[in-house]
């Protein structure tokens, strides 16, 4: 065997690029099956692994896959909203823990999540640096999102504006950064996290400036005797501070805030079943067993796959008919060696052995490096895209 | 028990679907004989050492090697016998060009499992290497040396298991006469030195004075011919 591979190693060494075509050829047939696959086990595993720590949301009524893809991964179309009432009333319930998310601006490019502090223990999210944002305007930063951003505790980190034209949309607010957290492989890793209520100031609910008595009576459009009205020249506040901080607010009816999502952690299996019930009613708001509907994904993800998957076996079966024309081929171009080779003794099966284990040298290294290179295709898209 | 090392009798051999057909009544080598056969082309030379070789089997009669009658035994034991007990020289060399000269001179031991190289067979390669005056040239490739330098390698390759019958098919064919009488040279020192038997087949009379007997195949060949090549 020793010297079969010998012989076998030195013909592909001396046909180098014959055999770094050939290498080359099956590496290239193989590593978009192998990346995809990879991609699509990593992506289910993901998927499933995030739904299992995220067993119920509330929402409103529409999209069920947009509704679970934002409230567990911050990302995708952004659902229509649901309100606070709603997360008040499952608080009020007594059945479950209300987490509220608002996910639909982004800072620095980051999604911006707008949370209360029982998500980071729900997570069990930990920091590396500094804690959890309880002021208005303070953020934490994941880990990933804080390493492309160069930031870390003391930093801060402006939000993003939805169009640069759009006059009409609020200025950005700078966040300043209270914590950065220990990176965990999930969503968290790559996004702004900070209490819902300056997710609400992001978005213009609510906003600080000048106390109208304070204000030149330019900027004052009316003033009547429960309110004053300002004009849009009014200096608003870029950023929250300990000097301006009492100087924010919040306009409208409380109850009707939006929220893009609620993590419902209900206290036990018996109420989780009645909120279930309550909500199979409801025709303002919708809960969700995430798993169920990250199954439905996967399965619509998995028939893909297969179609896929059929087309790889097609492509590897051509790849393999393509290889015996070689090999046939190249046992005609080396009849006179293999005529040395039986000449002076050297048996039929001998011959086989030389000419398979060159074969299986080759496609075997072809093979390697498509796993390797795949997996490292599948894991290089995985992270940029936000999937461990 | 016979005392020839490859006796050949009432032999008649024909190329599957050939036109060229050889008879020979009878031909005896004894062991230790050092033997040329000459003969025009397509007299049958080539096919005369591929009989003895058994690498072709006669159609009629009997060709024995080391009193066992090649048509007696299966292929596998054919190869087997040939590749310990019988040493190969080609006109064209046939070298392995992806080889080193040191592991083209080895080639029989990389091939057949029973024979496994050592420190004796290194020893004998750099023993032969010095004799064809290829020591400096043991880690070239084929493609890297002479015509002469080629065929020396290819002998050695044939001397290196000792194996106690030499065959050579025109070694010198293709070599100029000085090249030529060197490898005749290294063939004759070493087969002598082991009391081996020589049987070359060859074009070139200048070299025929160097062996103990010379064949003159048409005399001892019968053969038809109408268009075949031997």
């Amino acid at each position: 065997m020793k010297f079969t591979l010998l012989l076998a190693w030195r013909y592909i060494a001396h046909h180098r690029l014959k055999s770094a075509l050939l290498v080359a050829c099956v590496t290239l047939v193989f590593l978009l099956p192998i990346a995809v696959s990879r991609l699509v086990d990593a992506y289910g595993a993901n998927l499933m692994a995030r739904a299992e720590a995220t067993p119920l949301v509330v929402g409103a009524p529409g999209s069920r896959y947009d509704l679970v893809l934002n409230a567990l991964y911050f990302r995708g179309r952004v659902p229509a909203p649901t309100s606070r009432a709603e997360s008040d009333a499952i608080a009020e319930s007594g059945l479950a823990l209300p987490i509220p998310l608002l996910a639909r601006r982004t800072a620095g490019g980051f999604p911006l999540v707008g949370t209360s502090h029982d998500y980071f223990a729900f997570r069990d999210l930990d920091f590396v640096a500094g804690g959890s944002p309880a002021l208005l305007g303070e953020a934490a930063v994941g880990a990933r999102a804080a390493n492309e951003l160069g930031v870390g505790v003391g930093d801060t980190v402006l939000t993003d504006e939805g169009s640069l034209y759009d006059l009409t949309l609020d200025y950005p607010l700078r966040l300043r950064v209270v914590g950065v957290l220990r990176e965990t492989g999930t969503p968290d890793d790559l996004a702004v996290l900070v209490d819902v209520k300056t997710a609400w100031i992001v978005e213009g609910i609510g906003h600080g400036h000048l106390a109208a008595e304070a204000e030149s009576s330019d900027r004052i459009l009316s003033r009547g005797t429960d309110e004053v009205v300002l004009g849009a020249a009014t200096f608003e506040h870029a950023e929250i501070t300990e000097e301006n901080i009492d100087e924010f607010h919040f306009h409208g009816d409380a109850a009707a805030y939006p929220l893009t999502a609620i993590i419902v952690v209900p206290h036990d299996a018996k109420s989780a079943t009645i909120l279930k019930g309550r909500y199979r009613v409801s025709e303002t708001a919708q809960l969700l067993a995430t798993t169920e509907v990250i199954d439905e994904i996967l399965g619509f993800v998995l028939r893909l796959k297969r179609f896929f998957d059929a087309n790889a076996v097609l492509v590897a079966m051509a790849t393999a008919l393509f290889l015996v024309l070689l090999v046939m081929l190249s046992v005609r171009v080396r009849q006179r060696e293999i005529e040395t080779l039986e000449k002076i003794g050297c048996a039929r099966l001998t011959v086989a052995k030389i000419l398979g284990t060159e074969l299986v040298l080759v496609v075997g290294t072809g093979l390697a490096l498509s796993l390797g290179l795949g997996l490292l295709a599948a894991r290089l898209f995985a992270r940029s895209y936000g999937f461990f | 028990m016979t005392d020839a090392v490859v006796s050949l009798e009432d032999v008649r051999f024909r190329y599957p679907g050939g036109e060229f057909e050889l008879e020979l009544e009878e031909l005896r080598i004894s062991a230790g004989e050092v033997v040329a056969c000459i003969g025009p082309s397509g007299s049958g030379k080539s096919t005369l050492l591929h009989l003895m070789s058994g690498i072709l089997l006669a159609g009629d009669g009997r060709v024995r090697f080391d009193d066992v009658e090649w048509s007696s035994i299966g292929e596998a034991e054919r190869r087997r016998r040939r590749i310990s007990r019988i040493g190969l020289v080609f006109q064209e060399f046939e070298l392995l060009e992806h080889l080193s000269v040191r592991e083209n001179v080895l080639l029989p031991y990389f091939v057949d499992p029973d024979l496994v190289p050592g420190n004796a067979e290194r020893e004998r390669v750099a023993e032969l290497a010095r004799a064809a005056g290829l020591e400096s040239l043991l880690d070239r490739r084929p493609r890297e040396l002479s015509q002469g330098e080629r065929q020396r390698v290819a002998t050695c390759r044939a001397l290196v298991t000792r194996a106690p019958l030499i065959l050579g098919d025109e070694p010198t064919g293709n070599l100029d006469p000085e090249t030529s009488r060197r490898v005749v040279d290294l063939l004759l020192s070493d087969v002598r030195a082991r009391a081996a038997t020589l049987v070359v087949v060859t074009h070139d009379h200048s070299l025929l004075d160097a062996f103990d007997r010379v064949i003159d195949l048409p005399r001892i060949v019968r053969h038809s011919n109408r268009g075949a090549s031997t």
